[in-house]
């Protein structure tokens, strides 16, 4: 039965010069987990916020979205309508929208209104009037579902992000909404954060039977969890359907979101257009031999003939990771950045973040530092550019203590940090003014010249007279990047920067970073995104205990991993050793699979 | 340990209004001492630990009060030296020791008082009186430690991309104010946000109600019987001029009788009481462990 239907959505921003939602119609049912995935702008956010009526943004609408009052009701009631002749329906009371449909936004830190657990719990509930035995009792049931006893008192400015982005949604629930709207929820945490938040939500919709629609533009692990997907490009809906009728397009149409695929999904849609794998071979997966995930995609592979030259290797992997990892050597430079043996604490009587942390960074080089949550990576780059200071080690700059450069040299021409929040670094109405600004200061280049040509080699000269808070977050990254190199520096540091970027804007980024290092530019790049490390660091290593562990090239870096490692790795572990990317599957297959 | 802190916070409220608003109206040494007494006792019976610093601070700061007080007053009779041609009186430095003591004992009250209601309490009285404000107070309680944080990540992205590191402070001084005005950005920014997580959760509809999450029980009830006749006590006595003192130009105190003993008593046993309880608690508490 449905719950939701959203008729003929059409809506424009003011002053914009294009629909941002298009003749938009779908439905969900009560009790489904539906995703609307798609690049970032293609108006997941806006249709979501359409839905959530109190978050309407203003604009021009048509069309009209309705909602089931009551949990099997035959009556549908209207949310919001803008239209002519459709028959008269009641409409949805401000209490029941607020009650009965609950929305989780992207950032955790900006939604939570109180400045403590339970009172942040509390508030929805008190907002509907509820008396306090009631809204107890509801708060004590879901500090329970969500297992947040422990951490219950605490201030909500002291949570880690998962434990952020868990309130949220508890204080959502509280409310006993019957429709959930997800946007990007897991975009701003960390994988184990993330993965632990998407279990959460399996039991609110398994065992609790809250529908759910979530906007999501990374498949990998929400698209075998979801019951129906609708695709959007550009405003409209592309295709609508189960996991296999998204593959089975995609693949058709060549869309950008192939990439977001699950791994097992992109080898198998690789795979399938040769002998390699014939429709009767795949056996596993449920989405109609489609493999979705990690167990598919092995079942997937041992179901198939191993690749010609593989068996004559047996008991002796090949392990691609070495060669990278030596030829890289081969080029190997002075390090421009060292730190030894770093240690470092934020007080006094607080426990080391950083005990005996060495590294060394060397010209052309691109290095991703990898780590669990709170592992000090953070600060570990703090520390690398000078913004910290360790209690004992050094950190050396071109064989320069980093205390020894003079004010107004360490930041110019030499090193440069991107921070977490590429926002940080504007200050500005637009970000044009930023940028000159930044170019301006570096007096000896022919500013304007340089900033435009670095503009067009990052795609950025269509944004720049918007204010930064207005861009996509892969614009702004772009953007800040920019602003970042205006000082040219030999030395770039990285906080994040994949953190909820889209596949498109992980690639150009990645392009960037390429072209940079090819240059001789050093790169180093904190990142708890291990698909990305894999396929485009030259080196990696793992912070962990305060130090820097197991370094070396990502092929080995990954594969001696059991755990902390790619999907394409893990699905390959034991069938075909030492796959890090798809890439490197498929390198197995070559000759068989068309090029 | 914490009879008070597991009470209403009305109970907690209670004593301390009574206890700060008598020793600063009464200005009588007896009340002053037990105070002082009081607040040292509990302190140190919860083995709160003051740092060298703070007990330095409370120290110059007695001092200072007593040694300056007699050079803006010069009332009393017994002059000691002549500063300028002044009189540095007797009487002048003794008020100034009494004024400087009760000073400390309020500020040692307000330590205890961290100990006697927990901090989620301490606006809770509010929710019920003006709910708004209280809700007011719980977000700008949220909002300030992540200014705080941003103002830091501001600046430090700030002073990566070589905006602070430049050896010219005038530069440097507009740096700061170019982040300050970026910091406000944000904060709009976050305002409109927080507005909308507000919204979202249903804010502004009719018929909002405060959760309350103490509950006022027997025992609460009992405690306040016990803390108000007390401060009558000292109230009457002060009313009827029982513990007056005069300073200047003389020292002389009210004629002690049975009702300034009563009220001196009652204030003593009023300011004990956390002491007394904490006591309580803990023989209690040595009981019970005998018997696991």
């Amino acid at each position: 039965m449905e719950l939701l239907s959203v008729e003929n959505v059409t809506f424009r921003y003011p002053n914009a010069a294009s629909d941002a939602l298009r003749d938009v119609s779908f439905s969900v049912s009560e009790g489904q987990w539906a995703i609307l995935c798609g690049l970032s702008g293609c108006g997941k956010s806006t249709l979501l916020r359409l839905i959530k009526r109190e978050l309407a943004p203003y604009g021009k609408f048509s069309g009209r979205i309705l909602f089931r009052q009551q949990a099997g009701s035959d009556s549908f009631a209207v949310l919001s309508e803008n239209v002519s002749g459709a028959p008269a329906l009641p409409r949805v009371s401000d209490r029941e929208s607020a009650e009965s449909i609950g929305i989780v936004m992207q950032d955790p830190e900006s939604q939570i209104v109180t400045d403590t657990v339970w009172h942040e719990l509390a508030f929805g509930l008190e907002n509907l009037g509820l008396p306090s035995e009631t809204i107890r009792r509801r708060v004590a049931e879901m500090a329970a579902f969500f297992g947040m006893e422990s951490w219950y008192h605490r201030k909500t400015y002291e949570l880690s992000g998962g434990q952020k982005q868990l309130l949220n949604l508890a204080s959502t629930l509280a409310m006993n909404p019957r429709l959930l709207l997800l946007d990007e929820p897991t975009a701003q945490l960390d994988p184990i954060a993330a993965a632990d938040f998407r279990n959460v939500l399996q039991r609110i919709n398994r065992e609790l039977g809250v529908t759910i629609l979530m906007a999501e533009h990374r498949l990998e692990s929400v698209l075998p969890l979801a019951d129906r997907i609708f695709l959007m490009d550009r405003g409209t809906i592309l295709q609508s359907g189960d996991a296999a009728g998204l593959v089975k397009y995609l693949s058709e149409t060549s869309h950008a979101m192939t990439a977001a695929l699950p791994t097992a999904t992109r080898v198998y849609l690789a795979l399938a257009g040769s002998s390699v794998v014939s429709g009767e071979t795949t056996t596993a997966g449920d989405a109609a031999g489609i493999p979705l995930t990690v167990r598919d995609g092995r079942a997937m592979l041992r179901s198939i003939p191993c690749p010609a030259g593989e068996k004559q290797k047996d008991g002796e992997p090949r392990i691609p990771g070495e060669e990278t990892a030596k030829a890289f050597s081969a080029k190997e430079s002075a390090a421009v950045l060292s730190s030894k043996n770093v240690r470092f604490r934020y007080d006094r009587n607080l426990p080391d973040v950083l005990a005996e942390a060495s590294l060394s960074l060397r010209a052309g080089e691109h290095y991703c530092l990898l780590g669990g949550n709170g592992s000090g990576k953070t600060t570990f780059l703090a520390v690398l550019a000078g913004l910290l200071k360790p209690y004992a080690g050094a950190v050396h700059l071109f064989d320069k203590k980093m205390s020894a450069y003079a004010p107004g040299t360490l930041y110019r021409n030499n090193l440069a940090l991107l921070p977490q929040q590429p926002r940080d670094v504007f200050t500005e109405k637009t970000i044009r003014e930023d940028l000159e600004k930044a170019f301006l200061r570096d007096a000896e280049s022919e500013s304007s010249n340089t900033m435009n040509a670095l503009c067009e080699r990052l795609g950025i000269t269509g944004i720049l007279d918007s204010h930064p808070y207005d861009v996509s977050g892969g614009e702004l990254q772009k953007a800040a990047l920019a602003k970042v190199l205006a000082s040219r520096p030999k030395v770039l540091l990285l906080d994040e920067p994949t953190k909820g970027i889209d596949v498109r804007g992980k690639q150009e980024l990645a392009d960037i970073l390429s072209e940079l290092t090819r240059e001789g530019t050093a790169v180093l790049t904190v990142t708890h995104d291990a698909e990305w490390a894999a396929e485009h660091a030259d080196r990696c290593g793992l912070l962990f205990d305060g130090q820097v562990i197991s370094e070396d090239g990502p092929g080995a870096f990954f594969d001696g991993n059991a755990y902390y490692t790619t999907a394409a790795n893990r699905m390959t572990r034991g069938i075909l050793p030492g796959c890090v990317t798809v890439d490197d599957i498929l390198n197995r297959y070559r000759g068989e699979v068309p090029q | 340990m914490d009879t008070f802190r597991r009470r209403h916070p009305l109970v907690p409220l209670t004593l301390l209004l009574s206890v700060l608003l008598l020793v600063m109206f009464a200005q009588t040494p007896t009340l002053t001492v037990s105070a002082f007494l009081g607040a040292v006792l509990f302190l140190c019976v919860t083995k709160t630990k003051l740092s060298v610093k703070t007990v330095l601070c409370y120290l110059v700061l007695w001092v200072l009060v007593a040694v300056t007080n007699p050079l803006f007053s010069t009332g009393g009779a017994t002059p000691i030296v002549f500063v300028n041609g002044r009189p540095y009186t007797k009487e002048a430095l003794l008020y100034g020791i009494h004024l400087g003591a009760m000073l400390i004992a309020v500020l040692l009250w307000f330590r205890c008082d961290r100990l006697l209601v927990p901090e989620e309490n301490r606006f809770y009285l509010f929710g019920g009186i003006a709910p708004k404000l209280a809700l007011l107070i719980t977000t700008v309680l949220r909002f300030v430690p992540l200014l705080r944080r941003r103002a830091g990540e501001m600046r430090a992205a700030q002073t990566a991309v070589g905006v602070y590191d430049d050896p010219d402070w005038i530069h440097r001084t507009k740096s700061s104010m170019t982040t300050m005005s970026a910091l406000t950005t944000w904060s709009l920014e976050h305002a409109i946000d927080a507005g909308a997580a507000m919204k979202a959760r249903g804010y502004g509809l009719p018929g909002r109600t405060t959760y309350r999450t103490c509950r006022f029980r027997t025992m609460d009830g009992v405690c306040i019987t016990v803390i108000l006749p007390l401060t009558a006590v000292t109230v009457v006595a002060l009313a009827t001029g029982r513990l007056d003192i005069s300073y200047y130009p003389n020292i002389i105190t009210a004629p002690a009788d049975t009702l300034s003993r009563c009220g001196v008593t009652a204030y003593a046993v009023l300011c004990l009481l956390p002491f007394l309880t904490s006591v309580k608690e803990a023989i209690r508490w040595s009981f019970y462990r005998s018997k696991m």
